[in-house]
């Protein structure tokens, strides 16, 4: 018929997942009754998403300098073309992923979903709830302004209060006792490459498993 | 060749894999921890900055406020490092100097000098002019630099000390 249907079934024939994503993706049944407190976890992903292009993009300009991050950030957001918009989205998609994962957790805790046998699928959420947080504390500092500056300083100076390993938490993610230029790049580095992924990687469990056992049914 | 034979041979090549990837792991693992840890633990050196005190009398109890500004490494930069230090002459050999940073979590104190009081714009942390905690969340007293005194110059140290700990450098 078409090109694009030609070489979809040129590929098919050679790998046959044609039976699989249809059945075991696309068409996964799933229970009567659900409501949209079910989306949540998907609008979560969908925020990922938008963070990550977002992201992606604005590492084209970002410098992960004291001495340039802030003029960096200050251009790309007001000199570039469509800067307020790509930053905006980045800054609200944020913002906004925060309060759908935790109400994704809340829906999932209420239903009793996290039950067995979804109890490691429930871990996994945990830890990429945790994964955001880490996001959400790395990327704060990376506009190097005085609110970032001033939060990461209160913010790494409460690791610094846990017992005996309190100093040593400091100073490792400070990158010294003081917080300059080694934590500013530490913050960046885990932002953009650690984190992320350790997120790709949960969150593929996440899916997979999701797949493999279907949603839990509603109450 | 007989099977007993052939199973040690596999085990060698089991055991042989598992020695060698351990291996790459241990070591490659030793090396990146290594560079992430960086000079996070690095000491750094106490320096002396000479200071001038507003000593005309009008405020009680009568706080300077000096700005330590000393040249620091920040990793591959040198940066000029900034720090708040409330100072006041004790007598004709001695002062007092004591850091702005807020105990509790790092944030700049104020000299409210209506209140008589060092506040905290952070979590509301209050200390009375000696340092003390009056209320609020932070654990201590406000650290103290060292002074030292030398032919009626006042010199602060880059490095502080805890509230009663030794301050005074003896020339």
């Amino acid at each position: 018929m078409n090109v694009f249907k030609h070489i979809y079934f040129w590929v098919d024939e050679r790998l046959e997942m044609h039976d699989y994503i249809k059945k075991d993706i696309l068409d996964k049944p799933i229970p009567k009754g659900l409501n949209l407190s079910y989306c949540l976890g998907g609008i979560t992903f969908f925020l990922f998403v938008m963070l990550a292009v977002t992201g992606y993009f604005m590492t084209l300009y970002y410098v992960p300098s004291p001495e340039q991050a802030y003029d960096a950030v200050d251009y790309l957001t007001f000199e570039v073309p469509m800067g307020q918009i790509i930053r905006g989205v980045h800054h609200w998609s944020g913002n906004l992923m925060m309060v759908t994962i935790f109400l994704h957790m809340l829906r999932v805790f209420i239903y009793g979903a996290y039950k067995k046998p979804r109890e490691i699928n429930w871990i996994s959420g945990v830890f990429l709830f945790c994964l955001v947080m880490g996001f959400g504390f790395t990327g704060y500092l990376l506009p190097w302004d005085q609110k970032a500056y001033w939060a990461t300083k209160v913010g790494t100076s409460i690791m610094g209060t846990v017992p005996v390993v309190g100093d040593y938490t400091l100073r490792l993610t400070r990158g010294g006792s003081d917080l300059g230029a080694l934590t500013l790049t530490r913050f960046y580095t885990l932002h953009v490459l650690f984190l992320p992924i350790l997120t790709v990687i949960f969150l593929l469990a996440h899916f997979v498993m999701i797949r493999k056992q279907g949603i839990s049914s509603p109450l | 060749m007989s099977k007993e034979s052939d199973l040690n041979r596999r085990k060698f090549m089991e055991v042989g894999i598992y020695a060698i990837t351990g291996a790459i792991t241990v070591v490659s693992g030793v090396a990146l921890t290594r560079f992430a840890v960086g000079h996070s633990f690095r000491k750094e050196k106490a320096k002396w900055i000479e200071v001038e005190l507003d000593e005309s009398g009008e405020s009680n109890p009568g706080f300077s406020r000096v700005v330590l500004e000393y040249e620091k490494k920040d990793g591959w930069l040198t940066a000029t490092a900034k720090s708040l230090v409330y100072v006041k002459r004790v007598n004709a050999n001695e002062v007092m100097a004591i850091s702005a940073a807020c105990t509790h979590l790092g944030c700049i104190v104020t000299w409210d000098a209506d209140q008589q009081i060092f506040k905290c714009p952070c979590h509301d942390g209050r200390y009375d002019p000696e340092g003390q905690v009056i209320s609020g969340p932070p654990p201590g007293p406000l650290r103290r630099h060292k002074t030292k005194i030398e032919d009626g110059r006042i010199l602060l140290a880059t490095e502080t000390v805890p509230y009663g700990g030794d301050t005074h450098e003896r020339v």
